[in-house]
């Protein structure tokens, strides 16, 4: 019988959505066959890397739908992924260079815009040196592009003022993966959510901000009912649906109640004292000290003592700590929470801790597992090297050998690469202000709405020669460019994408590019062109040449993609790294057998052998209980918080351009608890002002019993209300992270 | 017209009573309760943002949905996909 068009779509609807969860509805599927021609790729959103299949007919994305052979979403979405395809065509799209003249962006041709960008970085470096220029980049730029340039900027123009946005939310976990295991990246893989008992969530909001990985942990607990889940987080969200014990603490006074855990876990005996033995050293972040010292630095952190400073009950901590302890396998996962915080790195190293007491780590089920907020934070800017102390494929520019290698490949002469760090994402912007930095190249990213205390430097990122290459415009950052460059969008353009759990996926290029839009890559090839430097680049004449190149850049180390070309990429739905020949299948968990790394020799029968340490050995720490570095005072009463909402991504330069999700939640907000509001005098969607030592706003209040009484959450997306004038930009010693997730504000009624 | 597959995840226990909830919608075509906690509906609306409403609305209105997923989305208009 003959289907209606309407009919064929619906069917064809049902199928996919049988498809994503292993049942067929319609026995004969060949009624589904269209014109329309499916793509393989990943979505542009955050860091889980979700499959998503762009459907082409005519040259027009025509549909989307989740990837039923990609084993991290087995066909799923969320809802921006669901409306990715209409963010191509979104009426942002930048369709032509702009150059500032008179004070306003005006379309130029590609070659005046590129001259003038090429100018102005000439005349900055003869006149002021190489580190007069500055690029930053972003965790959502492909790894191709971060890579050219890395390449364009430490190895030839010179200069280690390379960072990237992952530096605002991954870097505290990179901070915390280093330090205790000696390497960056996750130990496991989300293999390892499929087989837990109990999942630890501190500071993430999984339902809303990683939608499928929480599908995960549903669909955990129905095949094995015993599961638990239990929650640090200061503020309730719809992951309360589905979890067993919610610890809601004070914002940012959760390392004590972490400290307490592993106190009860070692009192309690729920220890793998072999483990400990064989694989864990113990260190104060000072020096070494001993498993005995680190009992009696632990001492002060009784339940009782983490339940006052933390605000919820000891017999809570207690049951958590049980939990962990009796559970057999345990995965935690954090993500901004955690990272976003003055502590960040050593909140970090508390959560790895326990997972090193219990030897809950390096088996299947058992992970201690950092979540990404961005889509290529992990492949392009922690792996390639985008951050200003860091080379390719893990290599520090403080190491000679690390220089000399990458100068090899980059064929530069080794003095090109400076062996001091350049200026960390809020050094560079405070640079930028004081206008030790002329001219700024930023590519893919808004920092003029995502910095924090954002007063600050918005001055300086209008004074300086600034170049933003991007897809939409205007947003807040291209609105204060001298030159706007318009590049390729998602499915626009080949290359790949490095997620949460080292793998690497494949993107094809299925469209062409809207308007005049260019890809980045090409962007700073001809940049460097224009510069002098184009000798060294011209060999790039697709992103699988400079994918290749990047490959020579991996072989032999921890993170090596050696066994991950092109040919191979397009054929599966990613891989594992280290994969270091093409007939290896990729690494589910590193540092045990099985890890292509693992030095059996050296591990002498040792279960985990943690190769970046000299001594195979990871590393607990006991660092102090340190609180937020703006807690709240009678001045300033209130503790800010701030976060994302289900329906939009980051500055919301794409999910701003889909109708759709703008109208689902249209407005900036602050959620204020109702005794709070009936305290201050508010009504629920009444205006409020919210004040910081930094700035003020005036938001839309939302009745919510969500935070605590005390505290008020702000969502960071919308332009026109700017959260981040009001954040403290105060940054993590370590990390250079700053503390977006807690500050000190008060409210009134507006 | 848009068209559009989800996922509803919801509690087991109150699946079928769910289903039977959601054959009211009169823009729902569901297709059967899978794997225990798995239904599969397609959604038919004059404006992708009426797609969107309705699975907000689900996720508010019943407590035993634990989740929303979209699985496909396209128009009987291609037009209306641009």
């Amino acid at each position: 019988m003959a289907l209606t068009r309407r009919e064929f779509l619906k069917n064809s609807a049902a199928s996919a959505a049988a498809a994503a969860i292993g049942v067929s509805l319609f026995a004969n599927q060949s009624v589904f066959a269209s014109e329309t021609v499916w793509h393989k790729s990943v979505c542009r959103y955050c860091g889980v890397g979700c499959g998503v299949m762009l459907g082409v007919e005519g040259g027009k994305p025509v549909a989307v739908k989740g990837d039923t052979k990609n084993t991290i979403n087995k066909g799923l979405l969320c809802v921006k992924g669901f409306y990715l395809h209409k963010v191509i065509t979104g009426k942002d799209r930048l369709l032509k260079p702009l150059i500032r003249k008179n004070d306003k962006l005006v379309e130029a041709s590609w070659d005046e815009a590129m001259e003038l960008v090429a100018a102005k970085f000439k005349e900055s470096i003869e006149a002021n040196g190489p580190d007069s220029v500055a690029f930053y980049g972003s965790g959502q730029a492909e790894t191709e592009e971060t890579y050219v340039a890395n390449k364009l900027f430490k190895g030839h123009i010179g200069t280690n003022n390379m960072e990237g946005n992952p530096r605002l939310c991954m870097a505290s976990a990179v901070g915390g993966y280093l330090t205790t295991f000696g390497a960056d990246e996750p130990v496991g893989s989300y293999d390892d959510l499929d087989h837990a008992e109990m999942f630890f969530l501190i500071g993430s909001n999984t339902a809303e901000s990683h939608p499928v990985l929480y599908d995960r942990l549903v669909a955990r607990k129905k095949a094995n009912p015993s599961t638990k889940i239990v929650a640090i987080d200061p503020r309730k969200t719809p992951t309360n649906k589905i979890i067993d014990l919610h610890l809601q603490v004070k914002p940012g006074y959760d390392l004590a109640v972490m400290h307490a855990i592993a106190k009860v876990l070692i009192e309690e005996g729920y220890t793998d004292e072999k483990f400990i033995s064989d694989s864990v050293n113990f260190s104060n972040g000072k020096e070494p000290i001993t498993y005995e010292e680190y009992k009696t630095f632990l001492k002060k952190f009784t339940p009782e003592y983490a339940s006052e400073q933390a605000g919820i009950p000891a017999e809570d901590i207690v049951k958590a700590a049980k939990l962990f302890g009796q559970t057999s396998r345990v995965v935690s996962m954090w993500t901004m929470g955690v990272n976003q915080r003055i502590a960040g790195v050593w909140l970090n190293n508390l959560i790895h801790n326990l997972h090193l007491l219990t030897g809950k780590l390096g088996k299947p089920g058992s992970d201690s597992l950092s979540l990404t907020g961005q889509p290529n934070a992990c492949g392009g800017v922690r792996e390639g090297g985008g951050l200003c102390h860091l080379l390719p494929a893990h290599r520090k520019v403080a190491k000679e050998a690390h220089r000399q290698q990458i100068a090899d490949i980059w064929n530069v002469p080794v003095t090109n690469i400076q062996p001091k760090p350049g200026k960390h994402t809020m050094a560079m912007f405070d640079a930028i202000s004081k206008g030790e930095i002329k001219n700024l190249y930023v590519m893919c990213t808004n920092p003029a709405h995502s910095l924090p205390n954002l007063n600050k430097y918005l001055q300086g990122m209008k004074d300086c020669f600034m170049v933003v290459a991007e897809s939409f415009h205007p947003t807040e950052t291209s609105k204060i460019a001298d030159v706007v460059l318009p590049a390729a969008f998602w499915g626009e353009k080949e290359g790949v994408y490095g997620c949460t759990e080292r793998r690497s996926q494949y993107m094809p290029k299925a469209l062409k590019p809207q308007g005049e839009a260019r890809w980045d890559a090409d962007i700073l090839i001809d940049l460097a062109k224009r510069l002098g430097h184009g000798k060294n680049f011209e060999h790039f004449k697709s992103a699988e040449d400079i994918w290749n190149e990047y490959l020579k850049c991996t072989k032999g180390k921890d993170m090596d993609l050696t066994g991950a070309p092109y040919s191979r990429l397009k054929e599966v739905r990613g891989l594992r790294w280290p994969v270091p020949s093409v007939d290896h299948p990729g690494t589910t968990h590193r540092f045990v057998e099985g890890d292509p790394l693992f030095p059996k020799d050296k591990a002498e029968g040792r279960r985990m052998y943690f190769y970046g340490k000299p001594d195979g050995k990871a590393v607990i720490f006991a660092r102090p209980d340190k609180g937020p570095a703006e807690p709240v005072d009678a001045e300033y009463p209130i503790a800010m918080m701030t976060g994302r909402v289900l329906e939009h991504f980051h500055t919301s330069t794409m999910t701003g351009q889909v109708p759709q999700l703008v109208r689902a939640v249209p407005k900036p907000y602050v959620e204020v608890h109702p005794d709070d509001a009936k305290k201050i005098g508010l009504t629920d969607r009444g205006m409020a002002k919210v004040i910081t030592r930094r700035g003020e706003l005036e938001l839309m209040v939302k009745l919510s019993d969500r935070p605590l009484p005390g505290n008020v959450f702000l969502p960071w997306h919308w332009p026109e209300k700017l959260s981040n004038l009001l954040t403290n930009d105060v940054f993590d010693p370590g990390s250079k992270e700053p503390e977006y997730k807690v500050c000190a504000c008060k409210v009134e009624k507006a | 017209m848009f068209i559009a597959s989800m996922i509803i995840k919801v509690n087991p226990e109150k699946a079928d009573d769910l289903l039977e909830s959601l054959k009211i919608f009169e823009n729902i075509t569901t297709y059967g309760l899978h794997k225990d906690d798995n239904i599969i509906v397609v959604v038919e609306a004059e404006s992708i943002e009426d797609v969107e409403k309705l699975s907000k609305r689900l996720l508010t209105e019943f407590n035993e949905i634990k989740g929303v997923f979209p699985t496909y989305v396209t128009s009987d208009d291609a037009d209306g996909m641009k």
